[in-house]
């Protein structure tokens, strides 16, 4: 009687400790019951090596500078292979260590010789760029930073990476093990086209001053203006609720979709312009990582090609995310008047500006090459014609996109300063010639 | 007694409660399993698909390559070596940059070495115009033809802007065509390609591939895409002989590698004409010329014939 007593006591005691173990596992892995939720999703992204793939060439740095023996500083590049790329997939090979502060000095370490300098137009998270070199540790590290430029040595004692915030002038530095310098030597010394630079800070923000004038080929593509209907279907169509309303004004076309008609696509026929509200995602981006990925999933969704599109600037109080088509290491303007995507987040949705003019195959141009003066001649011409330095935001060398007039389909892509005032990006020759805006 | 009573009440409650949780636990688990199955099997639905329709692929590789967009200038690069030929009576359209040759005496080929004695022959003096250019293709050729295809410094053109077709009279040579690209230049920095593997999904996808059929072979090559402002461009395109296994029909898919879409309406040897640029006109002039050049060609045939036999060597 008594040891039956003491019997159904222990199994008691073992059934409350299982169901106990039993809790704990599945309050904890509380990510499995997300994932189950999620079926949908993962398998509507079965393209995500390609995604992944996409995500990498977004994020590639866009300018890439060789600082030779004395110091001089050269924009390289190289017509036959893409430079960052080949250097991404160099540096995937390297072990990075933990990002820590550096006490190297700043203006010695940009001039210090036998470097190489891999520049972004606007500030990239550190976080983001370890995803975008497969590196776990930058990847995982407690805190993100933000930076424009990767120095590294170029001859054998390659064993640091400095991550440098060019604003505020911070140093981060991050031990590197496998790399061979050799392997960025020989990638260095097959670039064809080299040219003499200059840095230095314009309002705050250091830039590529180009001391001689630069001589650089046109280029021409075949474009391709993707139908609306394809957008229709990779942006408002969903499983829940497919019917879209269709309402026109003026040259402009707007499609409702979703359950509240709360997703908008307004097509601007005239110029190739789309925009696309989506006003159910309204959490706002937290960090630059964050608004750097988000922006990438919706330009993504958009689904037109992003081979050439690179990113070109963020406004982390505005969450605005910008990008841009670029062609053999250099942007293009008034593909539209936004560049090629622009993404802005807000309390009451997404907002994706886009174009439906895509790159499609490069061809033959008929034009010569074109010679630009150097960054100072260009800037004293608009000084000449009286606007003032302070007036002049910014400025990158870039391809206008200037629409072929006998075969409609092709574009040509003419190399020229764009400069930005007043809030606005336009050739410095536009500038020059017209000082009304 | 009643303490014991709520014991027991505590036990079946508690069996009752670890039955449940262990089975959602498990349900959790499996789900998970579940879910990542149908995210990779993709690849692996579409082959088992392809099983079932009887459809026969080698191994493919499933590697990435590397290609560029080249661009050729339309120029006449064999009609300005014609006079270089001996001992053949030739025939040229400038049109369509054609070259269509006879041999005074055939050129006897050994079965055995057929290929060896051809490559031989074209590498040797001026026998044929850059002879030396060319690779023999054994997945073009035929019984009665034997292919060579341009290979230049970025790969081989897989084009009928580019190759050298011998007919062939049981062991002998009588006569071939040839066509030339000249000059290219890299348009764009290298650009990753598809694999092979890539490529015959896509197409099988696409309803390209018929039930019942073998993939013979996959070859990446360059076509012509397009022909814009007087120059041809050429991209890397995945070539993929399909044959099929009731009729022993063969008929050649082209993918273009870098963008993966399919090139439709291109069959084996007819792909020069271009398909964005050139109006329906241009096309039928080109045609007629062809016609007006081999009525041209075989009365020049007919003329020269003794003459050219008298100074043609043997071969072999």
């Amino acid at each position: 009687m008594r040891r039956n007593n003491l019997f159904v006591r222990l199994l008691l005691i073992i059934a409350v400790v299982i169901s106990l173990v039993l809790s704990f596992l599945i309050w904890t892995n509380n990510q499995r019951y997300e994932r189950k939720t999620d079926t949908e999703t993962t398998t509507k992204r079965e393209e995500t090596t390609s995604e992944q793939g996409n995500f990498e060439q977004v994020y590639l740095p866009t300018q890439i500078i060789n600082v030779t023996k004395n110091k001089q500083h050269h924009l390289i590049y190289d017509h036959q292979v893409s430079l960052a790329t080949e250097l991404r997939d160099t540096m995937k090979e390297w072990h990075f260590g933990l990002a820590r502060n550096s006490h190297q000095n700043y203006a010695d370490l940009i001039n210090s010789p036998q470097t190489l300098q891999l520049g972004y137009h606007d500030f990239i998270s550190l976080k983001l760029f370890g995803k975008v070199e497969s590196q776990s540790v930058l990847q995982k590290a407690t805190r993100d930073r933000k930076f424009t430029r990767i120095i590294f040595s170029t001859d054998a004692k390659l064993k640091t990476v400095y991550f440098i915030n060019d604003t505020t002038k911070q140093i981060w530095q991050s031990k590197v093990s496998n790399a061979k310098s050799s392997q960025i030597a020989k990638l260095i010394k097959a670039a064809d086209f080299s040219t003499t630079i200059r840095q230095k800070y314009l309002n705050g923000k250091l830039r590529t001053f180009y001391d001689e004038s630069v001589s650089l080929t046109p280029y021409s593509y075949l474009i391709n203006r993707r139908n609306e209907n394809t957008y229709i279907s990779a942006l408002l169509s969903d499983s829940s609720n497919s019917a879209v309303d269709t309402r026109e004004s003026g040259g402009k076309t707007i499609y409702y979709g979703g359950s509240y008609r709360n997703r908008q696509l307004t097509v601007d026929h005239r110029r190739d312009q789309l925009k696309f509200v989506d006003n159910t995602t309204t959490d706002l981006p937290e960090s630059l990582k964050a608004l750097l990925e988000k922006g990438f999933t919706a330009i993504n969704d958009v689904d037109n090609p992003l081979t050439d599109v690179r990113y070109f600037g963020s406004d982390e109080n505005d969450h605005t995310v910008s990008y841009r088509s670029y062609v053999e290491g250099f942007p293009i303007f008034q593909q539209s008047d936004f560049g090629a995507f622009e993404v802005n987040f807000n309390h009451t949705g997404s907002t994706i500006n886009f174009s439906s003019r895509t790159l499609q195959v490069p061809v033959p141009s008929k034009s010569d090459k074109v010679v630009l003066p150097a960054t100072l001649d260009m800037i004293n011409q608009l000084i000449n014609v009286g606007y003032t330095e302070k007036q002049i935001k910014d400025f990158a060398i870039g391809y206008r996109w200037v629409p072929d007039t006998d075969e409609t389909d092709i574009v040509d892509l003419k190399p020229t300063y764009y400069v930005k005032i007043n809030n606005r990006w336009r050739d410095y020759q536009d500038w020059l010639a017209d000082k009304t805006e | 007694m009643d303490f014991r009573r709520i014991e027991w009440i505590f036990l079946i409650v508690f069996i009752g409660l670890d039955i449940f949780l262990g089975f959602s636990y498990m349900q959790n688990n499996s789900k998970i399993v579940f879910s990542d199955d149908q995210v990779t099997a993709t690849s692996s639905t579409i082959l088992r698909d392809m099983r079932d329709d009887n459809i026969t692929v080698g191994s493919l590789s499933t590697k990435q390559g590397e290609g560029y967009y080249l661009s050729s200038q339309v120029t006449d690069p064999l009609g300005s070596h014609l006079d270089e030929l001996s001992n053949q009576t030739y025939a040229y359209n400038r049109t369509t940059h054609t070259l269509r040759s006879e041999f005074g005496i055939q050129i006897l080929l050994s079965k055995k070495k057929a290929v060896a004695d051809l490559e031989k022959y074209l590498k040797t003096g001026q026998n044929i115009i850059f002879g030396d250019q060319y690779e023999y293709s054994a997945g073009l050729s035929s019984s009665d033809s034997m292919v060579f295809v341009q290979k230049t410094k970025y790969g081989s053109i897989i084009d009928a802007q580019g190759e050298l077709i011998f007919k062939l009279d049981d062991d002998e040579v009588i006569s071939y065509t040839q066509t030339y690209v000249g000059d290219l230049t890299v348009l764009r920095e290298k650009q990753a390609t598809i694999s092979a593997n890539d490529a015959v999904q896509l197409l099988y996808i696409s309803s390209e591939i018929p039930e019942n059929s073998k993939i013979v072979w996959c070859k990446l090559g360059y076509s012509e895409l397009i022909s814009v402002r007087g120059s041809v461009i050429f991209v890397p395109v995945w070539n993929v002989m399909v044959q099929h296994k009731g009729t022993k029909n063969e008929s050649l898919k082209k993918v273009n590698a870098l963008n993966s879409t399919i090139i439709k309406n291109q069959s084996t040897g007819s792909s020069s004409s271009s398909r964005s640029t050139s109006t329906s006109t241009d096309t039928n002039s080109s045609e007629t010329s062809i016609t007006s050049a081999s009525v041209d060609s075989s009365s020049l045939l007919n003329s020269t014939q003794t003459n050219v036999a008298a100074t043609t060597p043997a071969t072999n």
